[in-house]
């Protein structure tokens, strides 16, 4: 269904059990996935954990993986954040957390941790231009629901506004990071 | 509920309903994938290399982890086709066992000998359609209209055709299964009572298409004929 996914004949592979296309997959994506569940997470040990975890079900079940739901990168990180946030809600800390994860710009990279520099730099910097581009509130339902774990409901208690205002404001928000980042399916 | 749904933020009940609303939405299943592709650009936004360790100790665990087969039923997909992929409903086997009957009533009388392959292949039908995976189809075969039934279990289909032309004398109806660029043969189409035609279709893998085409009596390796398809 999906043309042109880079990562659908490794994926194929994989399913046969060929560990050099496991690999090939592992080196793509393994960035966005510790990455994702560092940001949530806020805790490397745990993120290396989670990264661990991601790709082993990545391993297991890459013979179900169904082109038409989606690129096998959307794949990966779908898992990777569900299981970043599982974590996090199994935690209940989130209190702690919410300081550190403040933050909603993508994080710096630390010098001695960047992948393919140039597009990575590029990526990040289109990413901060499309999360300018939404409102204060829809960011902060991005913020509070993407990149630190709250449950839309948890969201709309912090921030004292009715649930569905914050179900309103993350839907406005993806779709307008989703036109932004020319995302096609 | 969609772009929850996609960024992880449902309580869990929520979440149970998203997905099960998701199957009937088709809009819905096209947001969520683009949602879906939307937070991968964050997370790519995101990336940072893990310790080189996480991919040793990952290879060591993977070459002692077993892998999941391939679903046999197929999940559902983002396709305007899964509308019409009804699941299987307990009234719908009583209607079709009737009609089954009226099927069977028109060709039992053909031929005499046949009769003990006939009766095989009536209790393969009845198993087909007994069966807790089977899946109902509707789909237009040329001018004809198609119901298909199959059940990626018992590996077969039944397809029963209204207002498929007779056969001319010396000719039959025979389906193929189409997949992956290759066309395998799945068996005869008969004409039945009621202007039906009906058949049992073996071997069903998980193939891409069902073919029908109109070709000469006997065994054919691949459809001569110009053929009628239905997507699976």
């Amino acid at each position: 269904m999906r043309r042109g996914d880079p990562l659908a004949e490794p994926l194929r592979r994989v399913a046969l059990g060929d560990l050099v296309a496991f690999e090939a997959v592992y080196r793509e994506l393994s960035g966005p996935v510790f990455g994702v569940a560092r940001r949530v997470l806020v805790d490397t040990a745990q993120a290396e954990e989670v990264c661990q975890e991601v790709f082993l079900e990545v391993w297991r079940a890459s013979s179900r993986h169904d082109p038409g739901l989606g690129s096998v990168a959307a794949w990966v990180c779908t898992i990777a954040h569900r299981r970043a946030v599982d974590r996090v809600r199994s935690e209940q800390a989130a209190s702690d957390r919410l300081s550190a994860a403040g933050r909603l710009e993508p994080e710096s990279t630390p010098h001695d941790a960047v992948p393919e520099q140039v597009e990575h730099r590029l990526e990040q910097e289109k990413v901060r231009r499309c999360l300018r581009r939404l409102t204060e509130e829809q960011r902060e339902a991005v913020r509070l629901t993407y990149y630190t774990g709250y449950t839309q409901r948890q969201a709309a208690d912090l921030l004292r506004v009715p649930l569905t205002t914050v179900k309103g404001r993350l839907r406005d928000g993806l779709i307008k990071l989703r036109d932004c980042l020319g995302v096609t399916v | 509920m969609t772009a929850g749904f996609a960024v992880d933020a449902l309580e869990p009940e929520e979440a149970h309903r998203a997905e099960r609303h998701l199957t009937e939405c088709e809009d819905c299943r096209r947001d969520l994938v683009e949602f879906r592709e939307t937070a991968a650009r964050l997370a790519r936004a995101e990336a940072v290399e893990p310790r080189e360790q996480v991919w040793r100790a990952l290879r060591a665990e993977a070459e002692r982890t077993r892998q999941e087969p391939p679903r046999r039923t197929r999940p559902a997909r983002a396709s305007s086709r899964v509308r019409n992929l009804a699941r299987w409903a307990p009234w719908g086997l009583a209607a079709a066992l009737a009609l089954f009957c009226t099927l069977l009533a028109g060709t039992l009388v053909s031929a005499n000998e046949r009769l003990a392959a006939q009766e095989a292949r009536t209790a393969e039908m009845e198993a087909l359609l007994a069966a807790a995976d089977t899946n109902m189809l509707e789909a237009p075969l040329g001018d004809a209209r198609a119901t298909l039934f199959a059940s990626y279990d018992r590996d077969a289909a039944v397809l029963v055709v209204e207002g498929l032309p007779q056969a001319p004398e010396g000719m039959n109806y025979r389906m193929w299964w189409f997949s992956g660029g290759e066309v395998r043969p799945a068996g005869v189409l008969e004409a039945s009572g009621g202007g039906h035609h009906a058949g049992l279709a073996g071997g069903m893998g998980s193939p891409d298409q069902l073919w029908v085409s109109l070709e000469p009596e006997g065994d054919m390796a691949e459809p001569s004929g110009e053929e009628l398809t239905i997507d699976m």
